[in-house]
């Protein structure tokens, strides 16, 4: 009865996210309008909503805490998907359309990374407290935040219509953009080139009722593919799910699939949409082991040419992605002008030259920061390395697993698996618990797996 | 058997627990950091969340930047100009 009243929920909720964007077409409000200058440049909109009142901000640290203290209390003492749920649609209401997606913790991570390379940058006690407190609630209770606060993994969650296991293989090597996207993000607001997680963010311009054309498209199509694949976004771009998954693996308290002892029944095996759900080992030949634990050898021997390696590749990248620095591209542009390979000129080398700034300065500039990048491309490209060092050899190590449970890395905590425990049942009254051990084979396969 | 699997268990936990409480300190002592780092620049220029004028932003109250500070003593000025005028002339009147 709950889940189909979810589900017409859900489906009411995916027309509105379709149809309520061509009705949203128009520009953001403009605060000031535009000046005069009787001039071919049209000024840029606004990418982020204009600030708040300090204590107006208050307010959504208020609201940060006690959706955190709500969704952790509704996944482990309540087990209540339907709650979960609801708080889920008020987190997108609130943090995604209210608010229009800004703060938020996902961002955060760029504000981070800016302030560290740059002492004078003054960030706001917001931003450090979106960052650091889904953080903290994780090291306690798992990933509640993506359940239910954060408003893009709510608008992704509101449209899975018809979920589809991914292939494992798929799984591993689209797990490895996250680590990719957060590297590079880290590299570009440390260099001061840009926040690329907010400019490309998918879901913002429904939050703002107005964007790029090509983001519209681009957020469209990603809530269509989200239909099928549960949380694309959050599986398999999501920067900040990438510190929540190493964090919820340290877990003090993770939710669990049964509220008892798994008898193995087998009935949540295909229920988690996320793929997130670990099975029982297999019996698994010795040779095979054998094999593993060769791949390992080799796997260590070869993980420090892997990591310098990666490190080279991503040191060469500085020429590319430094041109997304602003400096950089103008430096670029006022080269080729002056080498006579490019007659025109654009705006900005207009307003460069009007300026008066010699153009030794700007190439100076331009040199720092590439430097920058060659740097910052050798630590990323190095990271990126370990990560994928890490998760071969996550495939070649085996942990002894006896019965069903949640990956505590992937599980977002969303409680969509609880209905579907036979002891879940017994625990709300639906059912005897002699019922529920005839699901299973509660007194036979844990034992014999031990033996 | 049991006995060996429950030993792992526990040297994972303790391992686990361990990890947390560093990570934790972590996270308060990045947190304190960045909050200090927050508060001593915020009377900076680099504090401005956008680069518009002042007039009209929401924060403009609270604000400490030089920009605003300029901005709001315009603002007095104006307004003592203003009411000066205005007593002046219920003098007059």
């Amino acid at each position: 009865m709950i889940q189909s009243r979810i589900h017409r929920g859900k489906i009411f909720i995916f027309a509105f996210l379709f149809v309520f964007p061509l009705f949203c077409m128009s520009q953001v409000p403009e605060r000031f309008p535009k000046p005069d200058f009787q001039t071919d440049y049209t000024r840029p909109d606004l990418l982020t909503p204009t600030p708040r009142a300090t204590a107006l901000e208050y307010i959504d640290i208020f609201v940060l805490v006690a959706a955190l203290s709500l969704a952790s209390y509704f996944a482990h003492k309540q087990r209540s998907r339907r709650n979960i749920f609801l708080l889920m649609v008020f987190s997108l209401a609130y943090f995604g359309f209210f608010r229009k997606g800004c703060v938020c913790s996902i961002g955060a991570i760029q504000n981070v990374s800016y302030v560290v390379f740059n002492p004078a940058y003054a960030i706001p006690l917001t931003v450090i407290v979106f960052f650091i407190l889904p953080l903290v609630f994780t090291l306690f209770y798992g990933r509640t935040f993506c359940a239910a606060v954060c408003p893009l993994g709510a608008i992704q969650d509101a449209v899975v219509l018809k979920p589809t296991q991914v292939p494992s293989r798929l799984e591993n090597v689209l797990g490895v953009l996250p680590y990719i996207y957060l590297g590079l993000a880290v590299l570009f607001a440390a260099t001061g080139a840009g926040f690329i997680i907010c400019q490309y963010d998918p879901f913002i311009g429904f939050f703002r009722f107005g964007a790029d054309f090509n983001m519209v498209i681009l957020g469209m199509s990603m809530l269509l593919l989200g239909t099928v694949v549960a949380r694309p976004y959050c599986r398999y771009l999501c920067p900040y799910g990438v510190l929540l998954n190493w964090l919820s693996r340290l877990s003090k308290k993770h939710v669990r699939i049964t509220p008892d002892e798994c008898n193995n029944c087998r009935l949540c095996e295909e229920s988690c949409p996320f793929g997130a759900i670990k099975k029982p080992d297999e019996d698994v030949p010795l040779e095979t082991k054998q094999v593993d634990v060769k791949r390992l050898a080799v796997l260590f021997i070869v993980l420090p040419v892997v990591l310098l390696g990666s490190g080279w590749v991503g040191s060469r990248l500085y020429a590319p992605l430094s041109r997304g620095h602003a400096t950089v591209s103008l430096a670029e542009e006022i080269l080729l002008e002056n080498s006579g390979k490019r007659t025109e000129m654009t705006n900005a080398t207009k307003a460069f030259r009007a300026s008066g700034k010699p153009t030794e300065e700007l190439f100076a500039e331009a040199n720092s920061i590439q430097h920058n990048f060659k740097v910052g491309g050798w630590i990323v490209g190095g990271f990126i390395g370990l990560v994928l060092c890490l998760k071969l050899i996550g495939l070649f190590m085996r942990k002894r697993q006896i019965e069903y449970d949640v990956d505590k890395g992937k599980c977002l905590s969303c409680g969509r698996c609880f209905a579907y425990c036979p002891y879940e049942q017994v625990r709300l009254g639906i059912i005897t618990p002699e019922e529920a051990d005839k699901m299973g084979s509660r007194e036979v396969k844990p034992k014999q797996f031990r033996a | 058997m049991i006995q060996s699997m429950q030993k792992t268990k526990n040297r994972r936990d303790f391992l686990r627990d361990g990890m947390r409480t560093v990570l934790l300190s972590g996270l308060a002592f990045t947190g304190l950091f960045l909050g200090w780092k927050g508060y001593s620049n915020s009377g900076k220029e680099s504090s401005c969340l956008v680069d518009l004028p002042c007039r009209g932003c929401s924060r403009l109250r609270d604000c400490r930047e030089p920009k605003a500070l300029d901005v709001k003593q315009k603002e007095r000025d104006s307004r003592l100009q203003s009411s000066g005028m205005n007593s002046g002339g219920d003098d007059v009147r």
